[in-house]
């Protein structure tokens, strides 16, 4: 088959990487320490932002989108958090190329299209969007702002792993801003909750939820929560971060509000991510030897059906029951998806969805047919039985 | 059976959890788990930055978290022998 995978005693990381590039989620680039998400991986990142993104919105905040680039100087303004973060900045600093007049062909950076002051790629956005925050809070009346932007940032990492650890990734990063510290501690807290049911819920990855020691505090948080996951060998992965700010960024930004009795005071803040790192930690925590398993709630394919025929007229009479069951899943729900390539054999093909991980597989085949049965196999235990479609149906509907 | 898939998936993954989150007592104890079983290893610090970095220094483990609603305890670091007032969590990590 050509799909040889490590096994997890062989090299567990090897394991790892052969599952992220044969299970077809992500694939190495041209650019160091940076991946390709492909079609199936995101369509899982898809699902997990859809979920993600409602449950946001179900707790009352808002999505914008605020720039790529952050200016130096109000990328260094709060210090705690330019120092921690300085180390893996990528730095633009010229905005034009031209033709290089020793090396035809060639472009060069233009030395004259030299950036007065240098932009910083976001590693984090609490500088540029606590520097907006100043134009859109002046009275209690604007508080809170709970806002949540999906983007992209770059941490220029020097040992990087797929999906775990790469210079550039996707994330979503909430910043709220609050009247009061309690008020800003309870959202830490809440959307710590939601990641934990996230996490929980749908990738069917136990969490603890605690509080970081000060050395493992963001830089320029008074207080770091998060979620921590556990990986089959046994080392913990940091899902998710949900972090009380204090005032520090109100300080550094000047973000002031006059409260019902007109007095100012500083700005209350939070923040918080997760990333497709999460991917990473779902890769690790759920599969086995034979490829990925991916959880139904989030899988992007939850349903495969696979037909096994001889000859065209047996192909039709399948065809002809698969189109009801589809329908029928369809109706309920259920993603599903009918695979009748017929450049490649049907073992070839349950070999390759347990390597995606697809929860549930549905082989019809032709002899099957005149007793109204088909096969239901399930990728995490690997059990497969015969049933007859209706009951198939019923099995998938209500258990 | 999704339902039912995706209820087995979090079980197994939680018993695995449970089943790797083990207490030290000492600091043979803790290297010890680290070293064969791994996971998530329960005991005590001193609550310096000092020790803690001592810690990830001689057995590359750090402070996972200090879980919510922790139980507080006395005890001894189990790197310095000073008191500590409750245990954290610590690991290897990604």
């Amino acid at each position: 088959m050509g799909k040889e995978l490590t096994s997890r005693s062989q090299d567990y990381s090897q394991w790892y990487n052969d599952l992220i590039i044969k299970g077809q989620l992500a694939d190495y680039s041209a650019v160091r320490g940076c991946m390709v998400i492909k079609p199936y991986g995101f369509a899982l990142w898809e699902n997990m932002r859809d979920v993600l993104d409602k449950m946001f919105k179900e707790t009352g905040h808002q999505n914008a989108y605020f720039p790529l680039f952050v200016p130096k100087s109000l990328f260094e303004a709060e210090e705690k958090n330019a120092e921690g973060f300085a180390k893996e900045c990528a730095v633009v600093t010229h905005y034009r190329l031209k033709t290089d007049p020793n090396n035809a062909g060639k472009l060069m950076v233009d030395p004259e299209a030299k950036l007065e002051e240098e932009l910083v790629v976001r590693p984090t956005s609490e500088a540029i969007i606590w520097n907006t925050y100043k134009g859109w809070i002046q009275s209690y009346r604007d508080l809170p702002l709970l806002i949540n932007q999906w983007a992209n940032v770059v941490r220029w990492e020097m040992r990087t792993r797929l999906f775990l650890r790469t210079a550039e990734f996707l994330w979503q990063e909430g910043h709220t801003a609050h009247a009061t510290a309690e008020e800003a501690i309870e959202e830490t807290r809440r959307m710590l909750d939601v990641y934990a049911d996230f996490a929980e819920n749908w990738m069917a990855l136990p969490v603890i939820k605690g509080v970081k020691s000060p050395n493992e505090r963001f830089a320029g948080a008074e207080d770091t929560f998060c979620i921590e996951a556990l990986m089959q060998d046994g080392k913990a992965l940091q899902a998710g971060t949900s972090h009380f700010l204090g005032q520090n960024f109100a300080k550094a930004f000047d973000v002031k509000f006059s409260d019902k009795n007109n007095k100012l005071d500083y700005v209350w803040a939070t923040s918080w991510g997760v990333s497709t790192r999460l991917i990473g930690g779902l890769v690790m925590a759920h599969s086995d030897d034979d490829g990925l398993i991916i959880p139904p709630r989030i899988a992007p394919i939850q349903v495969v059906i696979v037909p096994i025929y001889k000859g065209e007229d047996q192909k039709a009479q399948i065809d002809e029951v698969v189109s009801v069951m589809m329908k029928e899943m369809k109706a309920l729900g259920i993603t599903v998806k009918y695979d009748d390539a017929d450049n490649s054999r049907p073992g070839w093909k349950f070999a390759e969805y347990e390597l995606k991980g697809v929860p549930v597989r549905i082989a019809v085949g032709a002899r099957d047919l005149a007793n109204q049965v088909v096969e239901v196999a399930r990728r995490d235990t690997k059990e497969n039985k015969t049933s007859l479609f209706q009951v198939s149906l019923h099995i998938l509907r209500n258990c | 059976m999704l339902n039912e898939i995706q209820i087995a998936m979090f079980n197994k993954a939680k018993a695995f959890q449970q089943e790797h989150i083990t207490t030290a007592n000492t600091w043979e104890e803790f290297v010890n788990i680290l070293d064969t079983k791994a996971g998530f290893v329960s005991a005590h610090w001193d609550g310096t930055p000092e020790t803690e970095e001592k810690i990830k220094e001689l057995s590359k483990a750090t402070i996972r978290c200090i879980p919510l609603d922790n139980p507080q305890e006395e005890g001894i670091c189990i790197l310095s022998g000073k008191k500590s007032t409750q245990r954290v969590l610590f690991a290897r990590a990604y």
